[in-house]
């Protein structure tokens, strides 16, 4: 305050300030009371007809570019580079591409096509993707590639915020390239493109690090399902009666596959029962959860030379899905976002093929892990259909006993950010409610067990039963949409029961004809987009 | 020509050469009482240097963690199971022949059993190193063995084919090694005896456990092979199933099969005759033991590896039908596009397969390449390269791209550490296998004994003669009666 040549105190200025503003002390109490100004009712503005065509002439006077055009965005992780140095945020896969530590070239399949890149076997199952030379006057980069169904032709996209320098401290350094020299000063504003690019074939490949490579859910109708709304008011029944469907064929007797559909007999749940619910019409990719799930959890960071490797380590990860058309599938119409946990399911496959019993079922429906009791074989990961089990590679957390373990030379060399967790500040990151898993053990969502496990010994030592609401996991606390909800199924007024009897006609459960009971369940995507309505997928199934 | 045909025209003699009993103990004795030649020195030590880099690998996969090899979030299994089941099955054919054919009295198995089982145990050891080292923490292997602890007392999950797998290969070890061995102790008594070095009588003398040779010592040798034989038996069947079920009990598309028990047995003996083809065709080359090990003998092992071969190959076929006909997508997804679409990541070693396991063992139904040494020696090679490659199809082209899309796995090939763990076990087996042919008799002494008076050249010689005989002197000789 001094230093702006003013002497009163912060508080008899912001007082000050607001007063002369709303007129008087007493409107100035009742803002901070209420917590909002309102603002005057200015009536809807008044259309300007003349504002439009001035706009209309600054569009028409825009310099015409050349053919390409070059396109700078900022990552939901990283943003303009700001979260560069977190790794939660490094490692956070980006909404669309599915890509992270590090920029690439975003191009269109038709760019792929005039630069002679096949998109073919070699492109999808490989990292190592072509690179290209884009240059803008002086400016020049050379980024590898991936190819975003449903671009513009003639528009690259490249992410902000990367190529940061040494002193940006290890997690930063050496990631991607910056392409900040591309944007201009326009007038007052600064230009995020840059009109008049040249796009060449660097004839050399570089590494990409993807979470996910394959980008359309083949008309899988039992994994997710997604429609568009004309085709739901036309078919609204179709997903509950398909589960309908199941319930009927391979559960006559007693309608009820969870007597049936196993060999082990059903167990009692007498007490609490946990479920989740997803509401995919709602989420919008933005990853607050897999960021919440990593910080909550102690989920290890594994570095780009691991992610790679598909090392990654999310318990909660967003399968990206583009619709589009067979035949053309750079015509999307649309996107869709299926939050993918640890199903959690009562009739889990996972747990049988335990030889050691590691990983096994609590009364309160939750799949639980004995890191303590794994010995690491790996085959419950291979029998989980949800593919969400994750191994402990190597030494990601300094947790193991083996000592000087992490220096890998051969194979799998590390990353510098990795070894951030041997610094002893560094582990204060680390939420002490939860394990920190060694290396060799398999690891997966708990549905945040240790606040459940809280929220009940908070009722208890109160005396009161558990209120709806009370445990929340860090998925759904981060959620912004509130698509994910959570609690106890066996409470009959619980928001997860509400939800889920509320939309019987979009509730499904992922891949429920294999009758693994799982304790997620969705709510279909509704599309407000013309053409393929999906959900009209092979409609056979197996048991 | 007489009417008279006591011996089979069809099957030529299983002992060549006119032997005497005398001559058999020197021939099959000699070369683990000569000095080792400079090949058998060279194999040595390349097996044993291919040993020492399986431990240096095993050793870095243990100390860093299973990183070490490209396994992933998706492929949980690769080059560890492929070649864990590729060992079992080729541990396959030693109890095989041991067993079921003594049961069947099949009297050309003495030639080639001792190998055979020898080799069973050497590949069952290999096997058994890769689900122990593919653990996360092998230093906690021992939490698969069910025994009262004083972890809580934890027990193990006796729902998990892997635990099944425990116990049926330790039992299929056990049966095997102590099968070999007491076929073994009446020829190590036979090297003891003819010992004329100190340690080597005394080696031989502890080894033959105090056999003498006499009645009771045969009769009970004779009652303990059969019970052991009958134990075996089921186990030549019961272990590939087991190790079957593995798959066929889990989820994963490709997997979850009903037909594996049965298919996994037929390739699991096929590729065991195949191995046995392999060392048997060098082992007689080099002991100079071809008139023991007969072209009849690979003639009629070259006769199983085409039966065996075309039952797997029916079991490939039925099994993409299947898929096909079941209509479920995603089974058929797993075959159509995982396998036999060229252009899929693996549809390469899909086709591998087909052609080493199906195509080329027909080669077979001519007599002349049954019979002929190179041929059948190329064979019994592509066959096991061929077995390899079924367990890998089986193994990741199921898993690598499974319910979800958004899990498809990127590219799998192997490091250099789950290579050199694979090479390390072929070191351990021919280091076993050196090892063995040079300090035991390789041919069971005592059993082609046993034959060589039915089977023998001169038996068919004297047979000849006999059978030449007219009618009219063979009445004259039993009128008589």
């Amino acid at each position: 305050m001094k230093w702006s040549g003013n002497n009163k105190n912060y508080d008899t200025y912001f007082k000050e300030y607001w007063q002369g503003k709303l007129g008087g002390e007493s409107a100035y109490s009742k803002a901070l009371q209420n917590g909002f100004v309102e603002a005057s009712a200015g009536g809807g503005g008044s259309y300007n007809g003349g504002a439009l065509s001035s706009v209309a002439t600054a569009i028409a006077s825009y310099p015409a570019g050349g053919k390409d055009e070059l396109v700078l965005y900022q990552k939901i992780a990283i943003g303009s580079g700001s979260g560069a140095t977190n790794p939660w945020l490094q490692e956070l896969p980006d909404t669309v591409t599915k890509s992270n530590w590090g920029n690439c070239a975003l191009i269109s399949m038709k760019k792929a096509e005039e630069l002679g890149i096949k998109l073919d076997v070699d492109y999808e199952y490989h990292p190592d993707k072509p690179v290209i030379k884009v240059q803008s006057g002086n400016n020049s980069v050379e980024l590898p590639i991936l190819v975003v169904p449903g671009m513009n032709a003639n528009t690259i996209a490249i992410a902000v915020g990367y190529g940061r320098g040494d002193k940006l401290g290890r997690t930063a350094a050496g990631i991607g390239k910056n392409v900040f020299p591309f944007a201009s000063l326009s007038g007052n504003t600064i230009s995020y493109e840059a009109i008049n690019v040249t796009v060449t074939d660097a004839k050399r490949k570089e590494k990409v690090a993807q979470t996910q490579i394959h980008n359309s859910y083949e008309d899988r109708i039992e994994v997710l399902r997604e429609t568009t709304l004309a085709y739901f008011k036309k078919n609204p029944n179709e997903v509950k009666e398909w589960r309908q469907h199941l319930v009927d064929t391979y559960a006559k007797k007693t309608g009820d596959f969870r007597k049936e559909g196993t060999l082990y007999g059903a167990h009692d749940q007498p007490g609490l029962k946990w479920g989740m619910n997803i509401d995919m019409n709602v989420c919008n990719g933005c990853n607050a959860c897999v960021v919440a799930c990593h910080a909550e959890n102690n989920v290890p960071v594994v570095g780009k030379a691991e992610v790679l490797r598909y090392h990654d380590m999310h318990w909660l990860r967003i399968d990206r899905y583009f619709i589009s058309d067979e035949k053309n599938p750079d015509d999307v119409k649309g996107v869709v976002f299926m939050p993918m946990m640890c199903q959690h399911c009562d009739n889990a496959p996972c747990e049988n093929v335990c030889p050691v019993a590691a990983t096994t079922h609590s009364e309160e429906g939750i799949n639980q892990m004995a890191y303590n009791r794994c010995i690491g074989t790996r085959y419950c990961a291979n029998n989980c259909p949800y593919k969400v089990r994750r191994f402990n590679w190597a030494d990601y957390t300094g947790a193991d006993t083996f000592p000087n373990n992490q220096n890998q030379t051969v194979v799998g060399k590390l990353d510098p950010v990795v070894f951030q967790m041997n610094d002893p500040v560094s582990r204060m990151v680390l939420n002490p409610d939860v394990t920190v898993r060694s290396r060799g053990v398999m690891e997966k969502c708990s549905f945040c067990i240790q606040r459940t496990q809280h929220a009940k010994l908070q009722a208890k030592k109160e005396n009161r039963v558990l209120h709806d609401g009370e445990a929340k996991t860090a998925c759904q606390q981060a959620c912004p949409t509130n698509a994910i909800m959570f609690g106890n199924v066996h409470d009959k007024e619980s928001q997860i029961n509400k939800v889920r009897f509320d939309n019987p006609q979009r509730l499904f459960y992922s891949l429920e004809q294999l009758h693994v009971l799982p304790n997620v369940s969705y709510l279909a995507k509704i599309r407000n987009t013309e053409g393929v309505p999906g959900g009209t997928g092979h409609s056979e199934h197996g048991g | 020509m007489s009417l008279n045909r006591y011996e089979s025209q069809a099957r030529g003699p299983l002992v060549e050469g006119s032997k005497d009993y005398r001559q058999i103990t020197e021939d099959i004795c000699r070369p683990v009482e000569a000095k080792p030649s400079t090949l058998w020195w060279t194999g040595f030590l390349i097996s044993a240097a291919l040993l020492i880099f399986g431990i240096v690998s095993v050793t870095m996969e243990v100390i860093y963690g299973v990183g070490q090899w490209n396994l992933n979030k998706t492929i949980g299994w690769g080059w560890d199971i492929t070649n864990f089941v590729w060992w079992v099955g080729i541990g396959h054919a030693g109890t095989l022949i041991s067993a079921i054919l003594l049961l069947f009295r099949q009297g050309w198995r003495t030639g080639v059993n001792r190998a055979a089982e020898a080799m069973t145990i050497f590949a069952v050891m290999c096997a058994g190193q890769f689900p122990i080292w593919h653990m996360g923490r092998v230093w906690n292997a021992f939490f698969v063995m069910p025994y009262p602890n004083t972890r809580g007392p934890l027990w193990v999950n006796f729902n998990s084919p892997l635990l099944w797998d425990v116990f049926a290969i330790s039992t299929y070890f056990t049966v095997s090694l102590l099968f070999w061995y007491a076929g073994l102790l009446p020829d190590l008594a036979t090297l003891r005896d003819r010992a004329k070095v100190k340690w080597r009588k005394w080696f031989y003398g502890m080894a033959s456990f105090g056999w003498t040779g006499s009645t009771k010592h045969w009769q009970r040798h004779e009652a303990l092979s059969l019970v052991l034989a009958g134990l075996a038996t089921p186990l030549v069947l019961s272990v590939h199933t087991i190790v079957s079920f593995d798959f066929a009990t889990s989820i994963v598309p490709g997997w979850h099969t009903t037909i594996f028990p049965p298919y996994f047995v037929a390739g699991a003996v096929f590729s065991g005759f195949a191995m046995v083809q392999t060392l048997l065709l060098v082992t007689r080359k080099v002991l100079n033991l071809e008139e023991y090990i007969t072209i009849e003998h690979i003639d009629v092992m070259n006769k199983v590896i085409i039966l065996t071969g075309s039952i797997v190959g029916i079991a490939y076929l039925t099994e993409l039908f299947m898929a096909w006909y079941s209509a479920v997508p995603y089974e058929w997804f797993a075959f159509k596009e995982n396998r036999v679409n060229l252009n899929s990541p693996y549809g390469w070693s899909y086709w591998i397969m087909m052609g080493c396991n199906v195509l080329s063992p027909q080669i077979f139904w001519i007599k002349k390449m049954r019979r002929n040494i190179l041929v059948t020696f190329f064979m019994s090679i592509l066959v096991n390269i061929g077995m390899w490659f079924e367990r890998f199809v089986i193994i990741v082209t199921s898993v690598y791209r499974d319910y979800l899309p958004s899990s498809w796995s990127t590219y799998y090939s192997p490091t250099l550490w789950e290579v050199g763990f694979f090479l390390g076990t072929i070191g351990l087996f021919f280091t076993c296998y050196f090892l063995f042919s040079k300090y035991f008799p390789v041919i069971a002494i005592a059993e082609i004994k046993h034959i060589l008076k039915r089977n023998g050249d001169n038996f068919k010689e004297a047979m000849k003669t006999e059978e030449e005989e007219s009618l009219e002197a063979f009445e004259h000789a039993n009128a008589h009666h």
